[in-house]
């Protein structure tokens, strides 16, 4: 057959094709990035200290020295943003590791034996989603204490059952092709089967999955930390800076607004990447883009 | 059936849950009454009154069986009863809930429509660009700038409060419109997208081609022909949205102050008054519950080829 012969890096290529397609995609890559490079060289980028009190500064307008003003306590707005990404990243990737690895092989047990088993594992995720994620959260993230490591569990476990549901659901399908049986009848193990034959064939709507719930579990830690019971003060959490800029709001709204302009440029970036994951993943688009 | 055994373990997960928390609910309640000093026996004495002293199963059981009957206990710090108190701020909530639910749910399909029929025109890309701020946007975050813009820069809106309809139409016209846009934004924003998506898929199907070779109007293929097949999965996500919605209020609340649900669990979570969270989350749970069950009948009326067992 001549498909055969075609070296596999058309897939590679066609894959960076249709995700670069869309000028939005790009952006999110572009921004994502420049994000993590912020977050690697805080230290330098940042023109102060963000935990340095200047008293001599307190809630400065935009000005030279401060480019985007500095809060009550004197602290630049623009170094605290830029440090802020250590947390917002930290909270973002790890939510994402544990939910989406504990998720997965919840699911991978519940759909692969199915019966009983499934049965007992759907019902306890029915249970979590009919509590909000943020209010979960919120419970939870209490129960832990308020470090990033409380608020990243806290989160993990909130949207933990998106992910048994869709490992789950993906499962029930894959199980059904034949060559998932053809591998039963050459003896493969259980773990065999769950993790070389069906896990490999549900993992592009996982990774879709995972890039928007990095977005989801960043606004969900930065909700938490704006209600006061996610990463407390002073840590440079951009939620908690919203809501200390609350308070001069009528005076200087910027420091509110950038750092809520932050959460929502990362957020929004992470949503076009998935976006364009899906587009470049789903054999069922090929060829529209 | 199934919504019972679901409901059963919201309720185990709320308990226990409350139960791990840190802080001993016997010294808060002993605190918050009176600051005298009370002696060990004493607190063990109280304990033993409370029944805190029994097994942990039986504790449950034991709140279980009060809550069914519509007794959720008391607040630890302010000792109102609960459940009294969620009937004050659950319509509250209610109110805010449903009218972004239901603007949600006619804005956002709509917009979704009108952008999958015109793809690639302007009004596409601009409904996308909308909608894909729309589910970004951190609600509290929204909230300010609405906040600064039209309460303090403009001075158009009261920026906080809440007054009843009932008591005051105008006054709570006023104070509703900026909590309902920020409730309303993600709904808006997610189903448009959802609808878009499916609208377009439903447009490349077989019969839609044969509808336009019959030479049907383009209104006729698109609300008897394509709607009706690419609704179904906009009908599962409201079921989300709802709980979205919920889990909104909290910060919605928080920043526009207003006595709902929302504003309960915060401020029972903030004073560590277990009881009173206790009760909102599964008031919460039992009201999601209810609704996806609702969502699930309405979908097999949709779509009679699903059958429930």
């Amino acid at each position: 057959m001549p498909e055969e012969t075609l070296p596999p890096i058309n897939e590679l290529r066609r894959f960076v094709r249709v995700l670069c397609s869309r000028g939005v995609v790009v952006f999110g890559i572009v921004a994502i990035i420049a994000v993590i490079l912020a977050a690697m060289f805080a230290p330098i980028i940042a023109p102060y200290d963000p935990y340095a009190q200047m008293l001599d500064d307190v809630l400065q307008q935009p000005n030279g020295k401060h480019l985007l003003g500095s809060d009550s306590l004197g602290r630049d707005t623009l170094s605290r943003i830029i440090f802020g990404t250590r947390i917002t990243l930290l909270v973002g990737v790890g939510t994402v590791i544990i939910a989406a690895s504990l998720g997965t092989i919840i699911g991978l047990i519940a759909g692969y034996f199915g019966g009983w088993i499934f049965t007992v594992i759907m019902r306890f995720t029915d249970g979590i989603m009919a509590i909000p994620p943020l209010l979960l959260a919120l419970v939870i993230a209490a129960l832990l204490g308020t470090g990033v490591k409380g608020v990243m569990i806290a989160v993990s476990f909130a949207l933990l059952p998106g992910y048994i549901r869709l490992i789950c659901g993906q499962v029930l399908s894959v199980k059904e092709n034949e060559y998932v049986m053809a591998a039963r009848s050459v003896g493969v193990s259980h773990i065999g089967m769950m993790f070389r034959h069906i896990l490999p064939n549900c993992l592009s709507p996982l990774i879709v999955q995972m890039t928007m719930m990095m977005g989801l579990a960043i606004l969900i830690e930065a909700s938490l930390s704006f209600l006061g019971l996610g990463i407390k003060p002073p840590s440079a959490a951009w939620g908690s800076m919203v809501y200390d800029g609350y308070k001069y709001l009528v005076m200087r709204p910027i420091l509110s607004l950038a750092p809520g302009l932050a959460i929502m440029m990362v957020v929004f970036a992470l949503n076009m990447i998935g976006d364009g994951l899906r587009d470049a993943l789903d054999p069922r688009l090929r060829g529209t883009l | 059936m199934h919504a019972v055994l679901v409901i059963l373990i919201v309720s185990l997960m709320v308990f226990l849950l409350m139960r791990l928390l840190p802080g001993d609910p016997i010294l808060m309640y002993v605190t918050s009454g009176n600051l005298q000093s009370i002696s060990k026996e004493q607190i063990e004495q109280l304990r033993h009154e409370l029944g805190m002293d029994r097994p942990l199963f039986v504790q449950y059981f034991d709140w279980l069986w009060h809550a069914v009957q519509g007794d959720l206990g008391k607040s630890i710090l302010y000792r109102y009863d609960v459940l009294q108190e969620i009937g004050k701020r659950l319509p509250v909530t209610l109110y805010l809930g449903l009218l972004s639910f239901i603007i949600g749910c006619m804005i956002g399909p709509f917009l979704g429509v009108v952008s999958a029929v015109r793809r690639g025109k302007w009004v596409d890309s601009l409904v996308t660009m909308l909608a894909n701020f729309g589910i970004t946007a951190p609600p509290f975050w929204l909230g300010a700038v609405l906040i600064y813009v039209f309460g303090l820069y403009l001075g158009l809106l009261p920026v906080y409060g809440y007054t009843s309809p009932l008591h005051d139409l105008w006054k709570n016209l006023q104070q509703s419109v900026m909590p309902i846009f920020v409730l309303a934004t993600f709904p808006i924003a997610s189903a448009a997208r959802q609808t878009r998506s499916s609208v377009i898929e439903v447009m490349r199907q077989d019969y839609i081609r044969t509808a336009w070779a019959k030479g049907l109007s383009e209104r006729v293929i698109i609300i008897r022909h394509v709607l009706k097949n690419a609704l179904m999965p906009v009908v599962t996500l409201q079921g989300m949205l709802l709980r979205n919605i919920i889990g909104g209020s909290v910060v919605v609340e928080t920043v526009f102050a207003i006595p709902g649900m929302g504003k309960l669990v915060v401020d029972g979570m903030l004073s560590q008054d277990y009881t009173v969270v206790q009760g909102v989350i599964l008031v919460v749970g039992v009201t999601v519950v209810i609704s996806n069950l609702v969502v699930d009948v309405l979908y097999g009326w949709l779509d009679p080829r699903i059958q429930y067992e």
